[in-house]
């Protein structure tokens, strides 16, 4: 996932080359994926977000005597081996892959960019280590990172949610978040309007409030929704390994792991289901984040 | 009648061999060929003294042999391996063994008194750094003495009623005594035996080969020329069952992927269906708040459906029976009117959980919220652990699951770091004694998770230890049982059903209860 | 040239140390014990004195910093230690698993170039077309669709038709390249796909990119037959930073095997690695970050020389 967002260097930045807001059928006409990516989203959000009011079950809720049944009026998307409705129980896996997916690409990314803006904005010695620290973390392959993350940590729930898990995904994300920041800054802090400010004697964390934070919110915002991909991504597979999400708690990973592969051949909606419902809104979010690079980044992403 | 004879009806019963394969093809055994199966873990070493995991005796099982073993086609009857006969003295306090006379190691030196006697001292009397995982199994063996070539003699401190099966257990395999004594852990990294096959080669992760030994000390065995056992995930075996990368997996697969198998090949598969000697059981921490309080406890066990349990969840699962500490349906265990009046174990399931909301209020704890500990291991672990968590659901209670990797939940086992835990337990074969080590006062057994003291308990347990009346033995085991379900310390909850599927072409392999017997291989072959 | 290298070796160096650093002092707080874990597998009981004689024999009653130096040492020495579940070598466990995991790597890697540089290209040169946005959800799909479910379904493909599954076993490359083509390709496929995706973005852009350049347009005005300037201008040129895209993306694969490998029992580093977490071997799990760090690292450097020899400028800009 990195080297996703291209160095600023190419060009000035979108905030220089000012540029008329699109009205909705323009959206549509120049981001049709985007726009698609978006109605997707948001319907899954709603969904999932409502999903205590429309998922026709609990999703904990056992049914002995109905398990592994095939699709129908009753259960529209199948049972499982405890007979729990399997679309009650998706709805209620978007929540957690939502949540998770959400939070840990927000935290780390602003964790990330914050240190990035600092880095380049203090540099020295600073910057140095933290360099030096970052390539470090960058050096381990994401997944990796994660899996010892989570063997390490052990699991540290807050209100039904494992906060050590959503750090794990996390963590990945800084550096590359920081590596982003830290140039985007670099670029700014050489711009005109930052010397001025600076001559008239602002202070520094007044600039970076007012004019390198905003300057970065665009990258900020692609790279946010990019990341939410991944992290989604890694929280399935890490929940697979059984290393994630813990049962009974519904999740698209943890759907899929243990014995699902053995029963999927007899009842195949118990893998179909939660894989194709990771893949829509992964899909969705890469889409989305597409379309926002465009936006807020024209000039690099030439015609993409 | 005796208890036994039963057992084997009604295991005969319950083995049922679905299969059109032609019943002749059973008859006349076939040489050649290479078994393939599948092996859950890969062992940590060889040797079998130190081992505790099945699958490492899957492995090991077909290079060694044993003082006695289970009788193939036969289980529990116990016959002469390496010893041809045995007697034992009216008080059964010695026992005298004669050896086949021409037994071979795999390096093709004799194997003599001498060996059985080295095997059982390391085993009996570990050296230095010798770890003997089953010592107390040896608990009651005073000294092996070396009579001739061929006859070793065992002095007993005490009369055992185990004894017959600690000498015919898999797990003691009878090593070299000559390379013993050069180095007394040999066999962790050598694996050099007297079974019906020779270890050829092992790829960590992945494959152990072996193939058949020649001067196999029993005529025309063994039938097979090969064995190549795979190390694979518990979700693979099935697939690679149906896709014949494999011929079976000898722990077996659940009854639904059985039952997969059969549509998906037909003829092509065969299954053996019957009771497993292996139980799930939650153990409270009683030594601390809310379950220092029999009433919470006791409350708990209540609550557990089991009957309604094992109705649905053995549909897909192995989980398929509802028993007390001892294996349901055999020589030891209760009539069912005994079972349904324990607690726990009522038809009845509205009444009970009604008196255990009852009893949870009584003790304050009508909304009780605690922590489960569970093992992150075969999947199945855990659906039972999510099935608990359903039962105590529905009396209010809610029970936060932890599911740690093998090492953390080993560590809160030992260390008695734990609200509430599950395990599991298999035995090798019916024996009460050894198998009741799990549900007494910690004091007496480190098997035990519970940490409680509970004299009383722990009295019938060595009462029914040395009662040589029969009957009178099985009315202390139900006294056993009544105290430990009334205490609810540690709740045996489902038993399982071994269902082993295997190619239809694969032949003479014994079923049994225990997943650990029958696995050297010797009577195994496979038609054409 | 050879300047630049020693430059980029030097910086590589503490980039290992701090991931070594790192990874032994995280493995440090993990619970539990792969000792007792070992001595207990499946309901066994030893008693505390077993346990802790188990410990000193594998110097894991030293203090920390003792342990630490210990492993820096044995790393600069080429010792990863011992494997606390097997005591056998570290590097020994490694090397078995590696060639699967490589192997498996590079023909994904391979499925990944040949599906994606023919797509990249006619979605660049159609760009806006109906084929264009049929590459790019094509694209999107390898993104989303996680490659283990992916895996997941091929063999269940597989099982459905043909009731067949790739054989098992550790085969070499050498003796035996049929076997290890049938063994690899589904997995293969799976992870091929989500690289590939990611190439045919890369590559769409390039040739984007490259059309719009000036020698394109004098091509052109010079009357030059489409197809020519495709295969003689954009072509090349947009293979460039593509180039650059799959050594990278190689790196990355490498460690992204890790769930593929257990949905196909594949012998690999990953399946290693998480079975080493199952058994809370340390010393394992550090080796393999390490040894991955390597891989990583040393990809990057090739990655970078690569560029170095085509574009010579950057001998001077960067290192």
């Amino acid at each position: 996932m990195r080297n996703v967002f291209p160095p600023p260097s190419h060009g000035p930045l979108w905030a220089n080359e000012p540029k008329r807001l699109p009205n909705w059928v323009e959206l549509i006409r120049n981001y049709p994926f985007g726009v698609v990516g978006l109605l997707v989203l948001v319907i899954i959000f709603v969904a999932s977000g409502l999903a205590h009011w429309i998922a026709p079950y609990d999703p904990l809720e056992t049914n002995y005597a109905n398990t592994l049944a095939a699709p129908s009026l009753q259960h529209w998307l199948g049972t499982d081996t405890f007979g729990r409705d399997l679309l009650s129980r998706v709805l209620y896996g978007g929540r957690t892959a939502l949540f998770i997916g959400v939070s840990a690409s927000i935290i780390g990314s602003t964790i990330g960019a914050m240190l990035g803006i600092t880095s380049a904005y203090i540099g020295g010695w600073f910057e140095l280590i933290l360099e030096r620290f970052l390539e470090v973390l960058l050096a381990i392959p994401t997944m990796i990172l994660a899996l010892v993350l989570v063997a390490t940590m052990g699991r540290n729930l807050v209100f039904g949610i494992d906060f050590n898990l959503v750090l794990a995904i996390a963590l990945p994300i800084v550096p590359n978040m920081a590596r982003i920041a830290r140039s985007q800054t670099l670029t700014i802090r050489r711009q005109a309007y930052v010397d001025a400010a600076r001559t008239l004697g602002f202070s520094s964390s007044r600039i970076i409030a007012w004019h390198i934070a905003p300057n970065i919110a665009g990258p900020y915002i692609v790279m946010v929704t990019t990341f939410v991909s991944q992290a989604i991504l890694i929280e399935a597979s890490l929940s697979y390994l059984g290393l994630g999400v813990t049962a009974p708690t519904a999740s698209w990973g943890l759907m899929l792991a243990g014995n699902a592969f053995n029963s999927a051949l007899t009842a195949p909606w118990i893998v179909i289901f939660p894989g194709v419902a990771i893949a829509l809104v992964v899909f969705s979010f890469s889409m989305l984040g597409d379309a926002l690079r465009d936006i807020f980044d024209p000039k690099a992403s030439a015609g993409r | 009648m005796i208890p036994g004879k039963t057992f084997i009806a009604g295991l005969a019963a319950a083995t049922v061999i679905v299969s059109a394969a032609p019943v002749a093809a059973q008859g006349e055994p076939q040489y050649g060929g290479a078994l393939r199966y599948a092996v859950s873990d890969d062992p940590a070493n060889f040797d079998c003294h130190a081992a505790n995991n099945f699958a490492v005796l899957m492995r090991l099982a077909p290079h060694y042999s044993t003082l006695l073993r289970f009788k193939p086609g036969n289980y529990p009857e116990i016959e002469g391996d390496v010893a041809r006969s045995w007697e034992a003295d009216p008080e059964a306090l010695t026992y005298t063994f004669t050896l086949h006379p021409d037994i071979q190691f795999h390096d093709g030196s004799q194997l003599t008194a001498e060996d059985v006697a080295a095997t059982f001292e390391r085993l009996a009397f570990p050296p230095e750094g010798v770890i003997s995982e089953r010592i107390e199994t040896f608990r009651q063996i005073e000294s092996v003495e070396v009579v001739d070539e061929l006859t070793v003699r065992f002095h007993l401190k005490e009369w055992d009623t185990s004894v017959l099966g600690t000498f015919a257990s898999p797990w003691n395999c009878i090593y070299s005594s000559e390379l013993l004594e050069s180095n007394p852990s040999y066999p962790s990294r050598v694996v050099m035996g007297s079974g019906p096959f020779v270890f050829e080669d092992f790829v960590a992760g992945s494959v152990w080969t072996a193939s058949r030994f020649e001067n196999y000390f029993r005529e025309g065995q063994p039938y097979l020329d090969r064995l190549e056992s795979y190390t694979m995930e518990g979700q693979a075996v099935v697939n690679a069952i149906q896709a014949g990368q494999v011929h079976t997996d000898f722990r077996g697969v659940s009854p639904q992927a059985a039952e997969r198998l059969r549509t998906a090949l037909g003829d092509g598969i065969t299954t053996h269906v019957g009771p497993s000697l292996t139980h799930f059981l939650v153990t409270f921490n009683s030594q601390s708040a809310p379950f220092d309080d029999q009433r919470v406890r006791k409350a708990l066990n209540l609550a557990i459906d089991r009957w309604g349990g094992v109705a649905g969840l053995g549909a897909t699962s192995e989980m398929k029976y509802v028993g007390g500490p001892l294996m349901p349906n055999g020589q030891f265990s209760g009539s069912d009117a005994h079972l349904e009046s324990l607690p726990g174990f009522s038809r009845n399931i509205e009444k009970a959980r009604e008196e255990a909301r009852q009893l949870l209020a009584e003790a304050g704890q009508a909304d009780l919220s605690f922590t489960l500990t569970v093992r992150d291991g075969p999947p199945i672990l855990v659906d039972f652990a999510v099935f608990l968590a359903d039962q105590w659901r529905r009396v209010g209670v809610n029970a936060e699951l932890k599911i740690v990797q093998t090492p953390e939940w080993a560590s809160a086992l030992t260390n008695s770091n734990f609200v509430a835990i599950t395990d599991i337990y298999s035995a090798l074969r019916e024996e009460p004694t050894e198998q009741l080590t799990k549900y007494i006062s910690y004091d007496l057994s480190h098997r035990s998770a519970g940490r409680f003291d509970d004299p009383v308990l722990d009295d019938i347990w060595a009462r029914q230890a040395v009662e040589t009346d029969p009957r009178a033995r099985l009315d202390l085991l139900r006294k056993f049982e009544e105290r430990l379900m009334e205490q609810s310390y540690s709740l045996p909850v489902v038993w399982l059903e071994r269902s082993v599927a295997m190619d239809a072409k694969l032949h003479g392999w014994t079923f049994s209860p225990s997943n650990f017997l029958y696995l050297d291989q010797s009577g195994t072959w496979l038609s054409n | 040239m050879l300047r630049y290298l020693l430059n980029r070796l030097m910086l590589a160096i503490p980039t290992l140390l701090g991931v070594a650093t790192l990874t032994f002092f995280m493995l440090a707080l993990l619970p539990g014990d792969a000792v007792e874990t070992m001595l207990r597998a499946d309901g066994g009981n030893p008693t505390p004195e077993i346990i802790a004689a188990e410990r000193a024999r594998l110097g894991l009653d030293r203090p920390i910093l003792v342990q630490f130096g210990d492993f820096l040492w044995g790393l600069f020495t080429g010792d990863l230690g011992s494997s606390s579940w097997t005591g056998k070598p570290v590097l020994d466990e490694i090397m078995l698993r590696l060639p699967v995991t490589l192997e498996l790597a590079v023909l994904g890697m391979i499925i990944a170039v040949v599906i994606a540089l023919p797509l990249g290209t006619l979605a660049g040169i159609f760009h806006g077309t109906w084929l264009d946005n049929l590459i790019r959800i094509f694209a999107f799909g390898g993104i989303a669709l996680p490659s283990f479910w992916l895996g997941m379904m091929l063999a269940l493909a597989m099982l459905w038709f043909f009731n067949w599954l790739p054989p098992l076993g550790s085969n070499s490359l050498f003796s035996d390249p049929i076997r290890v083509l049938q063994q690899l390709t589904l997995p293969a496929l799976a992870v091929g796909y989500r690289y590939a995706a990611m190439l045919v973005r890369m590559m769409r852009a390039s040739v984007i990119e490259a059309m719009s350049e000036d020698y394109v347009r004098t091509a052109r005005a010079k009357g030059l037959p489409a197809s020519s300037i495709v295969r003689r201008h954009i072509v090349p040129n947009s293979l460039l930073p593509t180039v650059t895209i799959i050594g990278l993306e190689f790196a990355l694969m490498v460690g992204s095997l890790v769930v593929i490998e257990q949905v196909f029992s594949l012998n690999g580093l990953g399946r290693l690695f998480v079975e080493s977490v199952a058994r809370s071997d340390l010393i394992v799990i550090q080796g393999i970050v390490v040894v991955l760090t390597i891989i990583f690292i040393a990809i990057n450097l090739l990655v970078d020389l690569a560029y170095a020899a085509i574009d010579p400028r950057i001998r001077l800009g960067r290192g």
